[in-house]
């Protein structure tokens, strides 16, 4: 039953990292429910902002709420309802992927028989059945990215928060997650999603935000955001201009 | 060629000054030691220039053997001290190794333990002034300790190239095994050797024929060759110089071999492992009173844990050097040392600190992969006990077992209770330090994937840092685990029982405080850790 309180709450974010100011002041209320977009170029402070968002980055100044509670206050409360999948970072990688799931699931307080359970729909779900006896290591990209998803659902949290979900993986298994996905938010469920590619986020979300610099510069349903163009349009008009660019003509072939 | 890869590693220093540039003072630090052994140097070359040639020339042949030995074990076993470029690092771009081989041998020779070294090479050279046909004698000195000086460089280059190359292999297991049974090996034979002969016998008859032995192969020759032209002997002199030379080249040749290799081998893979079986799952459902007592999160962190201890190049590279490095020196030390067999005693309790102390930044091995445990809101202290408790599984055994080896060299199988006892107090002791320091003091090691004796070129400032305050931290705690023990030996009696209690009990208190605070402090802190250990 969606709350009126929002699912993720971040108001007055900033981070530096020395003289690079990351995440300038972001205010965003991300409604239960919803299935929401966080876009920008690359450098714009996505992951710094999912990074504080989850627990994983603490923030200079500025509060993160998960269905109202302050999660750099109340963390044992918080993170429970929060399912992560974050962008670039490593893993363990000596487990096989059936270990990191079981793992992920025993640190989120879940009974074993109830882990094993899970592990083995998850691994079946995201096709990684063949991949559940092999160890993290020797995973490509797209793999290491589905045992991740799976390490984020296993607790059945009530808001997913996930950077970049669909990089690496293979469109069959993109659908696979997709359904996933809207399924969970259909129960109730919130999924925040970060990417860069434009046509997923106009077919799965139904908020979005644009973020550049460390600021939001523009919020809302995804057709108050796209306006009367498509998204890609809007976001290019927002953060950058692609007309000044280059010419590489010793690129050129003929 | 050449000159790009030069600039590369001048950029890459310039650049992590610019960062941080408190790094340029522990540079600065080594510098200044570097610089101040010269004049202990510089005099005992001039003493040694006034003995006779034979003299001079077994010295030099010991000093080359042990830099030798020193500059093929230190990167191995003390493992994040090789700030050598890595070659991994060109794999991307399809350069051929031939062509990265001349700018990779120059800047092999632009870290300071080089520069050092060659200096002190020079200086070995030096010693040989005074002698007949004094002018030809300095030529072939100066020729062979430069030499020499290229193989230890080379020889470290290749040892840690293959040590990474077998360590990602199946076979990673054995190779430990075998390594710490050939330490072993070599320790028993020192001591057995040198209790059975006198130290003052082997001195002047195996040594001394091992010396000028050593002096005829690669390790020595380069130092030995300037005595063959003192007594007239010419081509004595060429073949030495031409034996090492030959080897140098042959050390280039392996080392280039390894460079083409990991150029496209990318390291540390699983070898192609699968597993069958969910260890993590089964450490959850473990039945029994003790398990009962370790909470089901601890138990998961401890069976990881367990797993790197078993399969990770760079857990398995700690642990060779936490076992055999001590003991190879303690074990040498002890032997040659005068006096009371009861000294024995101190080399277990020596190797429960270090063990303890090594695991000063433990928690940075977890590299990023941390962020599982902080999204998911785990107690710190979870994580800190099962790391612990992952160590404890080997050095428990490996401490009971130096023990058993102690009491048995010295023939004193009554201590053997006290000794083990007191050593497991130590580790326990040291890893409750380590729990703390590696929660405030972590620097960043080498990632999984990356060779596991390579310093992170960033962190060799934080280390020090680190490693000091755990220094200074274990320092001031040990006197109190091993006091009942030092009494046991003085005066006896109700000591001895009083250790097989005390240190358990007293390393269990410890570590039970360090992972308790450090995990307190884990929980504040874990928003800033993935900064700086990932």
């Amino acid at each position: 039953m969606p709350s009126d309180r929002p699912a993720l709450g971040l108001h007055g974010l900033r981070k530096r990292f020395g003289r690079t100011v990351a995440v300038d002041g972001i205010d965003l209320e991300i409604p239960a429910g919803s299935f929401y977009g966080l876009l920008g170029p690359n450098g714009a402070g996505k992951t710094t902002t999912l990074s504080m968002a989850t627990g994983l980055l603490t923030p200079d100044a500025g509060v993160v709420t998960v269905n109202g509670v302050d999660l750099w206050k109340n963390p044992t409360i918080a993170k429970p309802m929060l399912g992560v999948l974050p962008d670039g970072l490593r893993t363990f990688d000596r487990l096989t992927g059936s270990e990191l799931i079981s793992y992920a699931g025993i640190l989120r307080g879940l009974a074993p028989e109830v882990v094993r359970e899970r592990r083995d729909d998850l691994l079946a779900a995201l096709d990684l059945a063949a991949a559940g006896g092999t160890l993290v290591t020797d995973f490509s990209a797209g793999m290491a990215k589905k045992i991740g998803l799976a390490c984020a659902l296993v607790h059945a949290p009530r808001v997913l928060v996930l950077d970049e979900p669909f990089e690496a993986v293979d469109p069959v298994s993109a659908t696979g997650i997709r359904n996933i996905l809207q399924s969970f938010v259909a129960s109730g469920g919130t999924v925040v999603i970060s990417s860069h590619v434009m046509a997923l986020v106009e077919r799965l979300c139904d908020r979005v935000a644009i973020i550049g610099a460390g600021r939001v510069l523009a919020e809302g349903t995804l057709d108050e955001v796209r306006g009367s163009g498509d998204l890609e349009s809007r976001f290019v008009a927002l953060v950058g201009d692609t007309r000044e660019q280059r010419d590489l003509t010793w690129l050129q072939q003929s | 060629m050449v000159a790009a890869i030069l600039s590369l590693r001048w950029r890459i220093l310039v650049n992590q000054f610019r960062r941080d540039w408190w790094r340029l003072v522990f540079v600065a630090i080594g510098a200044i030691w570097s610089l101040s052994i010269v004049p202990a140097l510089v005099v005992g070359s001039s003493a040694l220039s006034r003995t006779s040639f034979d003299v001079k020339r077994d010295a030099l042949v010991a000093l080359a053997t042990l830099l030798a030995l020193a500059w093929v074990l230190v990167p191995l076993l003390a493992t994040g001290v090789d700030d050598s470029l890595d070659p991994a690092r060109f794999a991307p771009w399809g350069i051929d190794a031939n062509r990265l081989m001349p700018g990779l041998t120059i800047a092999a020779f632009t870290t300071v333990p080089a520069l050092l070294f060659v200096g002190v090479a020079a200086i070995m050279a030096v010693s040989w002034r005074g002698e007949d046909r004094q002018a030809t004698v300095l030529v072939v000195a100066f020729i062979g300790a430069l030499l020499t000086a290229l193989t230890w460089v080379f020889s470290a280059r290749v040892a840690t190239l293959w040590a990474v190359r077998l360590l990602t292999t199946r076979a990673a297991k054995g190779i430990v095994g075998a390594s710490v049974a050939i330490g072993g090996a070599v320790v028993a034979a020192a001591i057995v050797r040198v209790r059975a002969a006198g130290l003052a016998s082997l001195l002047q008859n195996e040594i001394a024929t091992a010396l000028t032995q050593l002096g005829r192969t690669p390790v020595g020759a380069g130092l030995a060759a300037p005595a063959s032209i003192v007594v007239g002997d010419v081509w004595g002199a060429v073949w030495r110089l031409v034996i090492v030379a030959a080897w140098a080249v042959v050390l280039h040749v392996a080392w280039r071999d390894a460079v083409a290799y990991v150029l496209v081998h990318p390291a540390a893979r699983g070898a192609g492992v699968r597993r069958n079986g969910d260890a993590i799952l089964a450490s959850g459902q473990r039945k029994g009173r003790i398990w009962s007592l370790v909470r089901p999160v601890t138990r998961a962190v401890l069976a990881r844990t367990a797993r790197s201890w078993r399969t990770d190049p760079r857990y398995i590279a700690q642990l060779v050097g936490a076992l055999v490095f001590p003991v190879m020196m303690g074990g040498l030390i002890l032997s040659f040392a005068s006096g009371s067999q009861v000294w024995m005693a101190a080399l277990p309790v020596a190797l429960g600190v270090t063990i303890g102390w090594g695991r000063h930044n433990d928690l940075a091995f977890d590299s990023s992969g941390s962020w599982l445990d902080i999204v998911s809101g785990v107690r710190g202290a979870d994580i800190l006990i099962g790391r612990l408790l992952g160590v404890v599984l080997w050095a428990g055994p490996a401490l009971v077992a130096a023990s058993v080896a102690a009491a048995g060299l010295a023939g004193r199988w009554d201590v053997f209770p006290a000794v083990a006892a007191t050593a497991l107090g130590t580790l326990g002791m040291a890893l409750g330090v380590a729990s703390i320091t590696s929660v405030l003091m972590p620097y960043r090691v080498p990632a999984p994937g990356e060779s596991p004796f390579g310093a992170d070129a960033g962190s060799i400032g934080a280390s020090l840092a680190g490693q000091l305050v755990s220094s200074v931290g274990t320092g001031v705690v040990v006197p109190f685990i091993v006091a009942p023990l030092v009494f046991a030996f003085i005066w006896g009696g109700a000591w001895w029982p009083l250790c097989v209690v005390w240190g358990p009990l007293a390393g269990g208190v410890i570590a039970w405080w360090g992972t308790s605070l450090g995990g307190r402090w884990y929980d504040t802190r874990s928003g800033r850790l993935l900064g700086a250990v990932g």
